[in-house]
């Protein structure tokens, strides 16, 4: 007889540094996602190293990562990729900041057969990463556009 | 006719942040290495200025997600040492067990996803999980167990926000620690075979005479505390850092160029290990040398080697910690503010970091400075890549730069931290 799977979890990572201004856009969204009291849904904040990331899921869960990038676009420009299925071999490694970006992350769990169900990104173009608090008027917009679309997501899989 | 040529990095892959490389070569003659880093600068020295201090620990966190253990310990002892605070032995040794976990996550980092792959003729660590699954699963697993000891201590894995001037919040029981030292225990193989894996490694031949500087305590491997001293006879307190050490602006770079007296100056674990030697334990002594390291060791290449040691003494030390664990009376001891100024140095997993605070009688900051290791060892990744382009001038372009590249990664900068800060450029002309 088939043994039956534990039910999978949604985890939503915020990655980057919340004092380097649009870098915080993942973290800031996590704080937006928290006052959603979305159900069955588990909220991570990750800072610049994104390797442990991969221990945190499990094969049947899905994860949505949220990222500020620079990838020559216009600011605030939101770039969706299912990083399980899209074709990422032409995917710059300045997509995102950091040494081990999530693009990296998705293909060395794959190749570990430690990979989740389903794995998306969320990328928003930024612009400033000095040292400060505020997100680009731009970056902030398109957040809330990020984590309306991720609740609305979170709803239909319940339902 | 000149046969000039540049050679070219303009995005500098595994480190942590944004940076470029350089190299012009002219008639075979390398003419300049310049390393680039325009991360924009940060100003967080400044963002202290009228923050009060018992904020420093948890504002300077944020400057690295790296190495943000680093940047509490050298606030803390600080500011700390600016107020006549000693702390108990139970918090000394907690913080001590802190930076160990800082050390575990970040070495493992670098010896396995950072700079392996550079050794192995792979482009990154998705070409060794393909060959080795287990070696990079292994990897995962000893990073791992750094993470619990930041989380666990630290209060969280990311930017930790346990840490106090006087000690920490909250104290940990000893019950919390039995899977913590279970992990430990569990991992502890993985750090011998990781000195092993990078021992069977080739190593570019390649000496400089290095004014090595690291930290030196008379009874342990250097973390937390001790003097400053070099190998050509500098010993100085934190206190007379800046009468020894300079920061210069440099046009090519957002970070300050830092130098001994005007001159080059190594920082990071290779320093540490050539000048803390006699304070591993006699096991681990011999295993060093047994691994293909020397005594005093002049090759920059071999850092990886040094961090698989480090990272064996580190999860043994934080093994030890746990075993003789007694929970402090008080999380923190308590203190009477007033005006003063204080400086520290702890060594960060990739060298040095200094701080120094002014602050007035509220305890609100008047001046900070700050001088990460990226800074300290910047003039000398610069001499090490002109002088690398030089000794292997005659190999095809992409061979050098691959070697220019695994240069720079012998220090593993950190450009986020640096920032006051890589992507490089031969430029054969």
């Amino acid at each position: 007889m088939k043994q039956l799977e534990a039910p999978g979890v949604c985890r939503i990572i915020g990655i980057g540094n919340r004092y380097r201004s649009d870098d915080g856009v993942g973290p800031r969204a996590i704080d937006l996602l928290r006052n959603k009291r979305l159900s069955l849904v588990e909220l991570y904040e990750a800072g610049d190293d994104l390797t442990g990331l991969i221990q945190t899921w499990s094969k049947n869960d899905s994860v949505i990562c949220i990222d500020a990038v620079q990838s020559d676009s216009d600011v605030g420009r939101i770039h969706r990729l299912n990083l399980l299925s899209d074709k990422l071999d032409n995917i710059s490694l300045r997509f995102s900041t950091h040494s081990f970006d999530p693009v990296q992350v998705a293909r060395l769990a794959t190749q570990l057969n430690l990979e989740p169900s389903k794995f998306y990104l969320y990328g928003i173009e930024a612009d400033n990463f000095s040292w400060g608090e505020e997100l680009t008027p731009e970056v902030q917009k398109s957040m809330k556009k990020v984590v309306d679309e991720i609740v609305l997501y979170c709803n239909l899989e319940i339902s | 006719m000149d046969d000039e040529k540049t050679i070219k990095v303009d995005y500098l892959a595994r480190v942590e942040g944004e940076g470029a490389f350089h190299v012009k070569i002219k008639n075979d003659k390398v003419q300049e290495a310049k390393l680039n880093i325009f991360e924009p600068p940060r100003f967080f020295e400044a963002f202290l200025r009228d923050r009060i201090i018992t904020e420093a620990p948890d504002i300077t966190a944020r400057i690295c997600g790296i190495c943000p253990v680093a940047y509490q310990m050298s606030s803390t002892h600080a500011i700390e040492k600016a107020l006549g605070i000693n702390v108990d032995a139970p918090i000394r040794n907690l913080r001590r067990l802190l930076y160990c976990g800082e050390w575990i996550e970040s070495h493992s980092l670098h010896v396995y996803f950072l700079h392996a792959p550079d050794f192995l003729g792979m482009q990154d660590a998705l070409e060794i999980a393909k060959v080795h699954p287990e070696v990079v699963k292994n990897a995962l697993k000893l990073k791992k167990a750094g993470n619990a000891i930041v989380k666990l201590v630290g209060g969280r894995e990311i930017h930790p926000i346990n840490v106090k001037i006087g000690g920490f919040y909250k104290s940990i029981e000893i019950k919390q620690m039995d899977e913590l030292q279970r992990n430990l225990k569990d991992v502890k193989q993985i750090t011998y075979d990781t000195l092993q894996f990078c021992s069977t490694l080739e190593f570019p031949d390649y000496e400089q005479d290095y004014t090595f500087v690291s930290l030196r305590h008379e009874d342990e491997y250097p973390m937390n505390e001790g003097r400053l001293v070099s190998n050509k006879g500098l010993d100085i307190d934190s206190d007379q850092y800046e009468d020894y050490f300079q920061e210069t602006h440099m046009p090519h770079s957002t970070t300050l160029h830092s130098t001994l007296n005007n001159d080059l100056f190594f920082t990071g674990p290779l320093a540490r290990f050539n000048l803390n030697f006699d304070k591993l334990p006699e096991a681990l002594q011999k295993l060093a040398l047994k691994s293909g390291l020397e005594r005093n060791c002049k090759n920059p290449f071999k850092s990886i080697l040094v961090r698989s040691v480090e990272l064996i003494y580190a999860v043994e030390e934080a093994i030890r910690i746990i075993d003789e664990y007694k929970k402090p009376d008080m999380p923190s001891v308590s203190y009477k503010m007033k005006a003063a100024e204080g400086s520290a140095i702890t060594e960060a997993p990739r060298g040095i970091l200094y701080h120094r605070y002014l602050f007035d009688e509220k305890g609100l900051i008047r001046d900070a400075k700050i001088v990460a290791p990226t800074s300290h060892n910047q003039k000398i990744m610069e001499h090490d890549l002109f002088h690398l382009a030089q000794k292997f001038v005659d190999l095809p372009e992409e061979e050098l730069t691959w070697k220019c590249e695994q240069t720079i990664r012998n220090y593993d900068p950190c450009i986020s931290c640096a920032t006051h800060f890589l992507k490089l450029d031969i430029d054969r002309s």
